[in-house]
């Protein structure tokens, strides 16, 4: 028999899930027709069956796990491009923000103010490098 | 007959024009994104769950099958790690895609506000202070703004596969079998206690009172956890059709259109973490 594949284990899980649940009813609804011993077996039964569901479960999400693999190599190699990008934007920021401040130097030397002029000056020197 | 108007006044009009159409507000891209601070703690914590639901049963098995019981809790642990990994690169991922839709990564807004007061000093009246400062604002933000729509475009387009399929496969590992084990849980707790109480309930009353009342607190809290996972479930679903919606409009993105298409899900995005909160 072949590997089982995600969906077949929780297909699995699925069913022995519901098979412990039909045991459990089952004995409560007998529950006076059964010996002690038989009920205690029967709830030995439910168990096991319990516990098969939840290995299926572990297989069907390892299976999961392990066919993601590839796909979240790429997201995160894709967030740390992104991420880089955002660096990059902060310096765009910083291009627009002199080029505006040159925009207002540009301003003041028009109207012909020159303590105003200087003072733009400046202001555009501290935008550039703050 | 009436004059023509040139070329050299028409067009400063048609640049504004088309930096004023190409502002797109990514504001609700951003919302859309948002939801790696609040779902930082409440997610991890779900998922942690589903050994945690697996030991919790434990205690109710016969002792006959304890041991084997937590063997089972044992290999469903492995898996732990590498749900918290898949889980953490989607939201290290939209974490990234906040920044580039917005108000973390850059700050010009606030920048070029200030300068308004240096324009006032310069001698300029306040009309030409506030059309050159609007301008700049103005080309700063269609400048910044073609920028980032080009590069959430490309980011949106390069992964749309892979957060549909990151998103599916975490959303049934909670949805479906988290959900498998937490009814475990209560078929394991009911076996345990319906079966004291099958037994003893004729000669102590009284202690079966209590049996009752602690049954229906495991109940209550097995039904929060189910919530909280159809919650996950909804978050993810929620996610892959946002980012679905983002990439099948990318190109022609406006204000308008991010608005109609993930504005009703940032809404179901929080009170869906909301509710995973208050069960973790």
């Amino acid at each position: 028999m072949g590997k089982l594949t995600a969906d077949q284990a929780r297909d699995l899980a699925n069913q022995f899930h519901d098979l412990s649940v039909a045991v459990g009813n089952y004995r409560f609804d007998h529950w006076d027709d059964f010996t002690s011993a038989k009920r205690d077996q029967l709830e030995d039964l439910q168990w096991t069956l319990m516990n098969y569901s939840s290995d299926f479960t572990s297989q069907a999400i390892s299976l999961t796990l392990s066919d993601l693999q590839g796909t979240l190599d790429h997201i995160q190699r894709t967030t740390k491009k992104a991420q880089q990008v955002i660096k990059t934007i902060k310096t765009v920021d910083k291009v627009i923000r002199i080029a505006a401040a040159a925009t207002v130097l540009a301003a003041a030397i028009m109207t012909g103010n020159a303590e105003a002029a200087i003072k733009a000056a400046e202001d555009t020197y501290e935008q550039a490098t703050s | 007959m009436p004059t023509r108007p040139s070329t050299r006044h028409i067009a400063p009009l048609c640049i504004l024009t088309v930096l004023l159409v190409g502002c797109v507000d990514f504001t609700e891209v951003g919302k859309f994104a948002d939801i790696s601070k609040s779902a930082s703690s409440s997610l991890p914590a779900l998922v942690a769950d589903i050994n945690g639901t697996c030991k919790r049963r434990v205690v109710f098995a016969p002792t006959g099958k304890q041991a084997e019981t937590l063997e089972g809790c044992k290999r469903l642990a492995i898996s732990k790690p590498g749900i918290l990994k898949a889980q953490q690169v989607l939201l290290d991922y939209m974490a990234a895609l906040k920044s580039l839709a917005g108000d973390q990564g850059v700050t010009y807004g606030k920048k070029l506000d200030g300068l308004s007061d240096e324009l006032s000093k310069s001698g300029l009246d306040s009309k030409q202070v506030s059309a050159v400062a609007g301008l700049a604002n103005k080309l700063a933000d269609a400048a910044l703004n073609g920028y980032r729509r080009k590069e959430l475009a490309a980011l949106i387009s390069s992964t749309n596969d892979d957060i549909q399929i990151v998103t599916h496969a975490l959303r049934t590992i909670i949805d479906t079998d988290y959900k498998r084990e937490l009814s475990l849980e209560r078929e394991g707790s009911q076996e345990y206690y319906q079966s004291a109480l099958r037994k003893h309930e004729t000669n102590e009353p009284l202690a079966a009172i209590a049996v009752r009342r602690d049954l229906g607190s495991i109940d209550a809290t097995i039904s929060d956890k189910e919530q909280a996972a159809d919650a996950y479930g909804k978050i993810m679903e929620d996610i892959a059709t946002g980012h679905q919606k983002l990439y099948e409009s990318r190109g022609k993105w406006t204000t308008q259109s991010l608005i109609k298409d993930v504005g009703p899900l940032v809404k179901d995005l929080y009170e869906s973490t909301q509710k995973v909160e208050k069960a973790f």
